[in-house]
């Protein structure tokens, strides 16, 4: 994984994240001014829009979208900004996965790159959310962060997000599986998912640190 | 349309005119004088076009309401009998990326010519209907504005004339028809009065680069002819008002 | 466009008057063309073009389908351009029908698409049943201005730049050869339009414009955004490198003199030679990079 954080202008925050095949722009305005539909009294409005690399949106980029709002919404701390607006736009530049077939490695990088964003915008969380990508094969090892041949290859593809709270992954805020798995694959796979996770964190705080030096 | 020659070998085009022959050019002025407060009929060959001129009124919206000057807004109606074959799209033409492009270029032409200071916090709407249409259409429309603006007395710089030209292979026609814009390149022009200023200029498709300066020469030419032929239709309408007036 | 982002009339009258005093914000003359910088991505056809700060992402795909019924021997090709939030606060998302966006995308649309840059008559597969659909997705990531000049650049070194996959055709059969297979091929461009936006800004009043001689006015190349929220007229040429003029949109605007216009033109067509040559050196130095690559893998393979 490698980001680059305040990659675009004219955005209050941004992040270029590039895994080995997928790539992702994410941009987060806010805290603005919403149209008068959008406002919420108590709360942040969140609108979020998922752009597909090639053509465009269809109910697959709706589904990814759904999920990476479920995700957001659950960390945002919403409530320090009432009757305002938050604009997240996610843009697949590479999707470095069969998009007929898989969706988990766009989810993933979308996620992760939308944390980057709203930490780079100073939009107040009460938590950090990472998502990784594990894919069980027929034999029964699990990988993180598989390649196209490796998600083709597989038995089961799983989507994990967790709450990092103090540096470690706490809880699942979100898990997308697809595919024939038991129990006790779900077990391997999360603990896979956590070993992948933590060192996530420890490349985003990393990422994070470097250009809050620069600063 | 092969059974048809452009432009003939004796220098004659498909409806018999010469290349620096504008169509016929017939305006009405004040045609709807109890629905809007200036408004034009203009037949430029074949293209038929009302237009409507409202205001300066109270804007409807808040968001029309501009301090420092007047709002223009402009609707393009193309009916959908407007050509030979009727228009086979449903739903609104208005939505339609080719409308809303000619109605900006509209509305971007003629802010910079009407004198819209001097109408802070109202609007004006022009309204244009398209009855029948036969090429060269946006030039038609620029007339069709002049004329109608200067019927509500709107404060203006000059006249904007529009003409298109086109290029046949190596002859520049003037004020193309329908027929001649789908075999060839052409050149649209909005000029500002006698002057050489081009308010609005649009090519749509290949012209070599060298002619261009060409076509553009004949083009202002032609637009300071249709300039004229306005400036006579609204001098003999004045007159007719004037005599209309005196004698009541 | 940037309906919701004014800038202030301080910064305003400061940018105006150092025009007037032939300064430029960023240094650059008024003539000057920004930098190009062209980047690959790891797929045929990805590309993301930086000019200056203004960021756009092209991405072309293929696939086949069944030509219109009234153009059997053409295939379909298709330019979205969308603007989301991404690009700066004065785009929505969704919302398409704003002035500015209607008008990028009708120039970009008469510059490539209706140019006949892509030879569409060679996706036909098989006439009135089957043909290649290409589709170039333009997605703007950042504003700093000149998106049509920077749009149409990448669409033009995706198209070149993008290899679809090799087909045989046996009556109405036809078999898709994967990509690591056969060596995909190039899509048939007939020319390579180039986009150059000129500015115009009247630093005299509206009067003097339209009846003074002097045609005072400023032209500016490639304007930055706020060199664009300012402007009074606009004038974007297409040009290819044969000297034809593609297209040419002035839509209104601040009156300008006939010959400032050619003048225009005439300087369009160096900066877009230079600009053609750049494009095709980078597709042809990255082509050969990936073919450099297949050519070590080939050579293992055949031991």
């Amino acid at each position: 994984m490698n980001a680059e954080i305040s990659y675009l202008d004219n955005v209050d925050g941004s992040c270029l994240y590039n895994t080995p095949h997928t790539r992702v722009v994410a941009s987060a305005t806010g805290p603005v001014e919403p149209k008068a539909r959008q406002e919420l009294p108590t709360q942040l409005a969140l609108e979020l829009s998922v752009r597909p690399a090639a053509g465009v949106a269809t109910t697959r980029e709706v589904r990814i979208q759904d999920s990476v709002r479920a995700v957001i919404t659950s960390i945002l701390a919403a409530y320090k900004y009432p009757r305002q607006l938050c604009q997240l736009t996610l843009q697949v530049l590479q999707a470095g996965e069969s998009e007929e077939l898989f969706h988990c490695l766009e989810l993933a990088a979308c996620v992760n790159s939308a944390v980057f964003a709203l930490v780079d915008a100073g939009v107040a969380l009460t938590a950090l959310a990472l998502a990784t990508t594990v894919a069980l094969a027929h034999d029964g090892t699990a990988t993180a962060e598989p390649s196209r041949q490796q998600l083709m290859d597989a038995r089961s593809v799983h989507t994990v997000v967790f709450r990092i709270v103090d540096g470690k992954p706490e809880d699942i805020l979100s898990m997308d599986s697809h595919g024939d798995f038991s129990e006790a694959d779900i077990l391997k796979v999360l603990d896979v998912a956590e070993t992948s996770a933590k060192q996530l964190n420890a490349q985003f705080r990393e990422t994070v640190l470097a250009r809050v030096n620069i600063v | 349309m092969s059974q048809f020659e452009v432009y003939s070998p004796e220098g004659l085009r498909m409806d018999g005119r010469r290349w620096n022959e504008l169509r016929r050019f017939e305006t009405s002025i004040n045609t709807h004088s109890h629905a809007a407060d200036g408004s034009s009929y203009l037949e430029q060959g074949n293209n038929k076009i009302i237009t409507l001129v409202k205001g300066p009124t109270e804007p409807a919206l808040r968001s029309q309401l501009d301090q420092t000057k007047a709002t223009l807004s402009i609707s393009v109606n193309v009916t959908k009998f407007s050509k030979f074959e009727r228009s086979k799209s449903t739903g609104n033409t208005k939505n339609e990326r080719r409308i809303l492009e000619m109605q900006t270029a509209l509305v971007r032409t003629f802010e910079k010519n009407l004198m819209l200071n001097l109408y802070p916090r109202t609007i004006i709407d022009i309204e244009i209907h398209v009855l029948q249409q036969d090429g060269g259409i946006l030039g038609s429309l620029i007339n069709g504005i002049t004329l109608a603006c200067i019927d509500a007395g709107i404060a203006m710089y000059d006249y904007i004339s529009g003409v298109s030209i086109g290029l046949y292979d190596t002859t520049p026609l003037l004020d193309v028809n329908s027929l001649e814009e789908a075999a060839m390149s052409c050149v649209t022009l909005g000029v500002v009065g006698k002057s050489e200023k081009l308010s609005l200029l649009q090519v749509e498709d290949k012209i070599p680069l060298d002619r261009l300066e060409n076509v553009l020469a004949i083009g202002i030419a032609g637009a300071h002819r249709i300039r004229d032929l306005m400036d006579t239709a609204l001098r003999a309408h004045a007159e007719k008002r004037v005599l209309n007036a005196s004698k009541r | 466009m940037a309906k919701d982002i004014e800038v202030s009339t301080a910064e305003s009258q400061f940018i105006l008057e150092a025009l007037k005093q032939n300064y430029r914000l960023d240094g650059r003359s008024f003539e000057q063309f920004r930098d190009v910088k062209i980047t690959f991505g790891e797929e045929l056809g990805d590309v993301l073009v930086e000019l200056g700060r203004t960021k756009v992402h092209c991405k072309i795909s293929s696939s086949i389908t069944e030509p219109y019924e009234d153009r059997p021997f053409e295939g379909l090709f298709f330019i979205s351009t969308e603007s989301t939030p991404m690009a700066g606060p004065q785009f929505e998302s969704g919302n398409n029908t704003g002035e500015d966006e209607v008008l990028i995308s009708r120039i970009i649309e008469k510059a490539v698409r209706r140019s006949g840059a892509l030879d569409i008559e060679g996706l036909c597969i098989v006439a009135g049943s089957k043909c290649w659909a290409v589709r170039a997705s333009v997605h703007f990531l950042d504003c700093d201005g000149g998106f049509v000049d920077a749009s149409c650049i990448a669409v033009m070194t995706a198209l070149l730049h993008y290899r679809k996959p090799d087909i045989t055709v046996h009556g109405e059969k036809i078999i898709v050869h994967p990509v690591d297979e056969r060596e995909p091929v190039a899509l048939g461009i007939l020319h390579i339009p180039v986009c150059v936006t000129s500015s115009f800004f009247n630093p005299v009043d509206a009067e003097q414009n339209i009846k003074g001689e002097e045609n005072s006015e400023i032209v500016l190349v490639d304007a930055t955004l706020k060199e664009e929220l300012l402007r009074e007229g606009v004038l974007t040429v297409t040009l290819n490198k044969n000297r034809e003029v593609v297209q040419v949109s002035k839509a209104g605007g601040l009156p300008m003199d006939a010959m400032t216009l050619m003048e225009c033109c005439h300087r369009a067509y160096d900066i877009t030679e230079r600009i053609t040559d750049q494009i095709l050196a980078a597709v042809k130095e990255d082509i050969a990079k990936r073919d450099k690559y297949s050519a070590i893998l080939s050579s293992e393979n055949a031991r």
